[in-house]
């Protein structure tokens, strides 16, 4: 990304670099490293570098470049959190940096694993969005102030978290906007699959579609699970076009490849579908393939 | 349970005030082990038994007593002076005790080569912390206690626990200290205190745990208990419940003997503790809390009041959980009328009351932990309201407009006719409806025989 030909082939003796293309690399922290005050950039140098960053995203949007993109994006990122962190900026700044970077690590994530792409590590990735959010959240609780947006990016994020519902009153206090996240919190912890999806379709913004997409698989899971009991009767069908909007399924295939996996039917899904009889598959979350996630 | 007939040498010399002294009864702890306390009750039928008071109304007077009854390394006479070296005794409030350094008031000690002088002198100064609001420094001086007593007695002594009684003592008023230095005198040290306490605890927990002596007059293993209750109030009030199952395992597989030596307090909050975990693992675990929180409850004496109220504010969302209504006048008794909008709202499904009961008392269920708890009574509230429609219907064929009608009316912000069927989609899966639901039709079909459930509870 720091040469005038970034995505061609070639010889790395071949490649040209360009100066203005260059930007700090991530230095893995040693005990026999030391870090020298010049190298530490100011809070609006960083801002600048975080715009140039996420501008390249706007200027190669092919899936052939995102894997070199994904990679240069998120290693410079993490070098202006490295920098964020060693100079202590004030909670406002720190938040403004990093609001900036959050909705990068949401989208990035279900596009790497939508294009498979090859130095994408899963759980790396994981933790620096965790890092992330977890700095985030630190700053607006030394009382930076947050956007909206970002704040139900969190929670969506971190909707199957333990204590999520008490942190969105301790930190966020009782809002409108946070009277909202509890509804969704609340529906999430009650199982209404319903308004759970019924959110996700309406979604407009791609980033808190992206965050909240990380839970469709295993609550399609438990859902199907709940309506083989409930629908379970002799005679009773379920139209597929009526399950498959009701779990936000982009196309009837896609579900009819995870109604195949879950209850255990090599030879087809039969038609008109019914829950009658089927048995589960012991599969867990884990297991679940790209399927479970098509929105 | 022996009785100590020991005068106070000040006693002959001048009559105590009353502001300024302390008793202490022989009878060893606020919360006797259940064998002891046994005791004292059949032998106060008996009257042939009689607790002497033990008068502190001086500096000399409280040391002299402390240390006759340590330097008798017996576990009973530890355990009956233990409140003496604890900051939320009494004692703490004698100006004649509140000593920056007890050494200008009474140089010439008689036991001043004892490590216990050290810590009772540390203990002392404590307390005079404590009095001037310094948690801090107070804090500080404890964890010295703490090292001090693991150091020279925990690590050094290998074939006796006589010394044990003193343990829960350092270890709650740590625990405290810190909570309390870390809500006043946070710039004083950015560091987390509780951390740095459930570390040292822990240090001292597994010393205990590793000990092998099977002789229960030798083994530190009777001091697991108590150190487990001391944990998890320690990982309660960090929020780390995770590690609060390993404890409980160790507990599992402790050998009976060691169960019987649990004091009652130990027991009711080991109990209390088990119930709240469990109530945060989930729904699976409802009848382990239940269990749980009933024993606490049930062992709890009646005169503890505000542990049976605290008791039972985790208890009353389990037995709602289960399927039983609290009566208002337990709720009256306990003070807990908080409660009652909930209660009515899940027992007659009027879903607005229950909500408005959440929303007017949020602030004590947040705050008691309980908030997401009796979030989760919703689907009992859904139901409450489902069985008035099929009362009213008379009919086991319900359609899921009308309940989705229903809904609205009593308030609920629903608009879909998939949601109302999500709801008792979820009811049938609990178990709490027996059926099924009919999509195409939008029809819930009922059993005939028993459609609802009437408790879960096992």
């Amino acid at each position: 990304m720091e040469t005038a030909t970034p995505f061609a082939s070639m010889k790395r003796a071949e490649r040209k670099a360009e100066s203005n293309k260059m930007v700090k690399e991530y230095s893995r922290p040693a005990a026999d490293k030391n870090v020298y005050l010049e190298d530490v950039r100011p809070y609006e140098v960083l801002i600048i570098t975080t715009e140039y960053l996420l501008g390249l995203l706007d200027s190669y949007q092919q899936k052939n470049q995102w894997q070199i993109v994904y990679g240069f994006i998120a290693d410079r990122f993490r070098a202006i959190r490295q920098d964020l962190i060693v100079q202590q900026l004030p909670p406002q700044q720190i938040i403004r940096l990093l609001e900036l970077q959050i909705p990068f690590y949401l989208n990035a994530r279900k596009l790497c694993e939508d294009l498979k792409i090859q130095n994408y590590d899963k759980k790396l990735h994981h933790s620096e969005m965790d890092e992330t959010f977890s700095r985030w959240l630190e700053a607006s609780k030394n009382g930076g102030e947050i956007s909206d947006e970002i704040m139900k990016a969190y929670v969506y994020y971190y909707l199957n978290k333990e204590n999520i519902a008490y942190e969105i009153i301790e930190v966020f206090g009782f809002t409108e906007a946070s009277a909202e996240l509890l509804n969704l919190v609340f529906a999430y912890l009650n199982k209404n699959y319903s308004r759970f999806f019924q959110i996700l379709k309406d979604l407009k913004v791609d980033y808190l579609r992206n965050a909240l997409w990380i839970h469709v698989g295993s609550l399609r899971l438990e859902a199907l699970e709940t309506f083989r009991m409930a629908f379970g009767a002799k005679g009773v069908i379920f139209p597929l076009d009526v399950l498959a909007d009701l779990l936000a399924f982009p196309s009837i295939k896609s579900l009819d490849e995870c109604l195949k996996l879950l209850f255990n039917l090599p030879n087809g899904i039969p038609i008109p579908f019914s829950f009658f009889g089927l048995s589960i598959s012991a599969i867990d979350s884990s297991q679940l393939t790209q399927h479970w996630y098509s929105v | 349970m022996t009785s100590k007939k020991k005068r106070s040498r000040s006693n002959r010399r001048r009559k105590p005030s009353r502001e300024s002294t302390v008793t202490l009864s022989s009878s060893p702890s606020p919360s006797p082990s259940r064998s002891v306390s046994n005791k004292i009750e059949n032998s106060r039928k008996k009257e042939d038994f009689e607790v002497e008071k033990i008068v502190i109304d001086s500096f000399d007077s409280y040391y002299k007593i402390l240390m006759e009854y340590l330097n008798e390394e017996h576990w009973l006479s530890t355990e009956t002076v233990a409140p003496l070296l604890s900051l939320q005794h009494e004692h703490c409030k004698c100006p004649f005790l509140l000593l920056e350094d007890a050494n200008e008031t009474l140089p010439e000690r008689p036991y001043v080569e004892s490590i216990f002088d050290d810590i009772i002198l540390m203990h002392l100064a404590a307390a005079y912390y404590v009095s001037k609001k310094k948690y801090y420094t107070a804090y500080n001086l404890q964890l010295l206690i703490v090292n001090t007593f693991s150091k020279e007695l925990l690590n050094k002594e290998k074939d006796s626990n006589w010394y044990l009684p003193l343990l829960g003592v350092f270890c709650s008023d740590l625990r405290i200290l810190a909570k309390m230095s870390e809500e006043t005198d946070r710039e004083l040290d950015k560091e987390p205190y509780l951390e740095d306490v459930a570390n040292v605890i822990m240090s001292l927990y597994r010393v205990c745990v590793s000990d092998s002596r099977p002789d229960l007059r030798a083994t530190k293993k009777v001091a697991i208990i108590p150190m487990t209750v001391e944990l998890f109030r320690v990982y309660f009030d960090m929020n780390k419940m995770a590690l609060l199952k390993p404890l409980i395992r160790s507990v599992e597989i402790l050998n009976s003997s060691f169960i019987t030596l649990m004091s009652l307090s130990d027991l009711v909050a080991y109990n209390y503790f088990l119930g709240k975990k469990a109530i945060f693992d989930g729904d699976t675990y409802m009848q382990t809390a239940n269990k749980a929180l009933q024993h606490a409850f049930e062992y709890c004496p009646e005169r503890f009041w505000i542990s049976r109220r605290n008791i039972l504010i985790y208890w009353l969302p389990v037995k709602m959980y289960l399927g039983l209504i609290p009566t208002p006048e337990i709720l009256k008794e306990y003070d807990l009328q908080e409660f009652l909008p909930i209660v009515e709202g899940v027992n007659h499904g009027d879903i607005r009351q229950f909500r408005q009961g959440l929303s007017d008392h949020s602030h004590f269920f947040l705050s008691s932990g309980i908030f997401l708890m009796l979030e989760k009574l919703t689907s009992l509230t859904h139901l409450a309201l489902f069985k008035r429609l099929h009362f009213v219907v008379k009919s086991e064929r319900i359609k899921l407009q009308a309940y989705l009608h229903l809904l609205k009316f009593v308030g609920e912000d629903i608009d879909d006719i998939d949601e109302a069927g999500n709801i008792i989609a979820g009811l049938i899966v609990g178990g709490r409806i027996k059926g099924y639901i009919s999509q195409s039709h939008q029809l819930v079909l009922l059993s005939k025989q028993e459609p609802f459930t009437q408790i879960v509870e096992k």
